[in-house]
């Protein structure tokens, strides 16, 4: 799939732009502050129909201006797609070959992104890396946001009880209720990322082990804060989840908080078996999002038959030379890709990477 | 609030306080009602104030009504041996309007909410215990919103009710009647997909 046109209105700092871009690589290069990743989030905004910046949508209207508009039209194997995502104070319209849709325009995302941001699935809190799990594997599956927001759900009331149950004001018995929709919300989620953490990591590995000529070996472990030895049958973890509970139960009555479940779990990521954020270096880590980012673009197109657009923020310059080149050669002739770059090694590249550079300044294009 | 005079702005408080009235549909209906012949005003308050005066609990089945039992619990050709239990009145609207079931209700005034400080002595499940005592009750179906505080109430409730020999069943979900499949949403599909049963 690759977008072959792009007319932003009163986009963040456009006020008019028009691009065409190359069906495989595009460069936008430029000083800081001058609207470069205002067009990966123009691309991302027209494919998923939300932003990757903000929550407050109104942020993308051009100031002092009443509306803002994203008109593009994409190619996919099948079919052509005019995307017309319309957006005023407080309403958003998304048009899909002159139909209104809600929701996802394409059905599924359509892109993937990479940004210094994404860093944090290695740097970061076992929160963010069940964020990233959350945001990057739910998709995938439509039942999997569903499913996180009744977890989330019992999970509240559930620690409301233990809380109850703690200052006597209720008796024990009444967590069974919560318990069973407790275990199967969390063995459902647990399945969910176990498939798909399987379904990505020959992808990772390979990938991995090119950008890297070898060198290295990623794995990806997850860290259940349930003794699911090696099961991957949610039935199963649905059992070893009730029984566990019954373990903790005093516990959690005494610190009046749920202890177990998907909502404590975390992610190892290891090079060559060794724990990444601890020992990894700026550049190593990179790599290895990099390598799970395109892992994705495979698993997307083993899922869609179809590759998502990949959308680079300020991440690929950072690489060295040969882990710059395995990469492309991995998605050269099949993923659009847009990078942003502040130009510095623009000659270098350009010697080398064929495809069209666009010079952005302030909100303007300004070479071709 | 000197926009209006007093008893206006009282007048439209209190029709704020109402579900699903903002401040600008309050200020619509009071303007409204002054603006009416002065009887419209004065049946809505006498309706308003004889509701509240003569509609009370029905004492078996909790459902609201001017006289106890209610008509649904007095009426001899339904079925005694049926009860399903819903969360709130209009779950029981909702059911006559279908009139398909020809069975007795059983009103519970909520569900099991920790969060909102409900637990199952906050919702009518003794009253519903005591309507078992007489053995004529053979099943008992549990209607509540298929949301995790019903499905909570109602695994409670069957927790309760199974012992007791009787014949427990939960309504199903699933696509609605009618529809394509094509516009079913996906949540929606996977769970007619996990309720899907043997062709007779």
């Amino acid at each position: 799939m690759y977008l072959r046109r792009l007319s932003l209105t009163n986009f963040r700092n456009y006020e008019q732009m028009d691009l065409e871009p190359d069906q495989f690589l595009n460069v936008i290069y430029g000083p800081n502050a001058q609207g470069k990743t205002n067009i990966l989030e123009s691309v991302y905004f027209t494919c998923t129909g939300k932003s990757f910046r903000t929550q407050r949508e109104i942020e993308i209207i051009r100031w002092e201006s009443g509306f803002s508009c994203v008109n593009s039209l994409l190619e996919t194997h099948s079919r052509q797609l005019e995307i017309r995502i319309l957006l005023k104070p407080g309403k958003k319209i998304i048009e899909v070959n002159g139909v209104q849709t809600h929701g996802q325009p394409l059905g599924w995302p359509g892109v993937v992104l990479f940004t210094p941001d994404d860093l944090v699935m290695i740097k970061g809190s076992p929160q963010e890396r069940r964020r990233f799990l959350d945001l990057e594997i739910g998709p995938f599956n439509p039942q999997y946001s569903h499913n996180l927001s009744l977890y989330n759900r019992v999970l509240s009331q559930r620690n409301n009880l233990l809380r109850e149950i703690k200052e006597k004001r209720i008796k024990t018995d009444a967590l069974d209720v919560w318990n069973e929709q407790l275990c199967r919300y969390g063995a459902k989620l647990l399945f969910m990322r176990l498939e798909l953490l399987k379904a990505l990591s020959p992808y990772f590995n390979s990938i991995h082990s090119d950008i890297t000529g070898g060198k290295e070996k990623l794995e990806l472990r997850y860290l259940s804060t349930l003794k699911l030895g090696g099961t991957a049958v949610e039935e199963d973890i649905y059992e070893q989840f009730i029984r566990e509970l019954a373990v903790v139960k005093n516990e959690e009555i005494s610190r009046a908080q749920s202890l177990i479940g998907p909502h404590r779990d975390d992610l190892s990521v290891l090079i060559n078996g060794v724990d990444a954020r601890t020992y990894g270096s700026q550049g190593q880590q990179r790599t290895v999002v990099l390598s799970i980012k395109i892992s994705l673009i495979m698993n997307w197109y083993r899922e869609m038959n179809e590759y998502p657009v990949l959308l680079l923020d300020d991440v690929l310059f950072e690489l060295d030379h040969s882990r710059q080149e395995e990469l492309f050669k991995r998605i050269k002739g099949v993923v659009q890709t847009f990078v942003t770059s502040t130009g510095r090694n623009k000659q270098e590249f350009e010697n080398i990477f064929a495809g069209r550079y666009f010079g952005v300044k302030s909100g303007k294009i300004i070479t071709f | 609030m000197n926009y209006y005079a007093k008893p206006v702005a009282r007048l439209i408080d209190e029709l704020s306080k109402l579900p699903g009235i903002g401040p600008k549909t309050a200020q619509r209906l009071a303007f409204h009602l002054l603006n009416a012949a002065p009887e419209a005003a004065a049946g809505l308050a006498r309706a308003i104030e004889e509701a509240r005066r003569t509609v009370g609990h029905c004492r078996v089945c909790g459902n609201f009504t001017d006289e106890d039992p209610c008509f649904i619990c007095r009426d001899e050709r339904r079925r005694g041996d049926v009860i399903c239990v819903v969360e709130r009145p209009r779950d029981v609207v909702a059911m006559e309007k279908a009139r398909s079931f020809k069975g007795l209700y059983h009103v519970l005034h909520g569900a099991i909410s920790p969060m909102e400080g409900i637990g199952p002595e906050q919702l009518r499940v003794r009253e519903l215990l005591r309507r078992l005592e007489d053995g004529k009750v053979k099943e008992i179906i549990l209607a509540t919103n298929p949301n995790v505080e019903g499905d909570a109430t109602a695994l409670y409730l069957s927790g309760l009710l199974k012992p007791l020999g009787l014949l427990v069943t939960r309504i199903a979900h699933g696509l609605p009647v009618g529809a394509d499949l094509e516009y079913a949403d996906e949540v929606t599909l996977c769970k007619a997909l996990e309720g899907r049963r043997e062709m007779k």
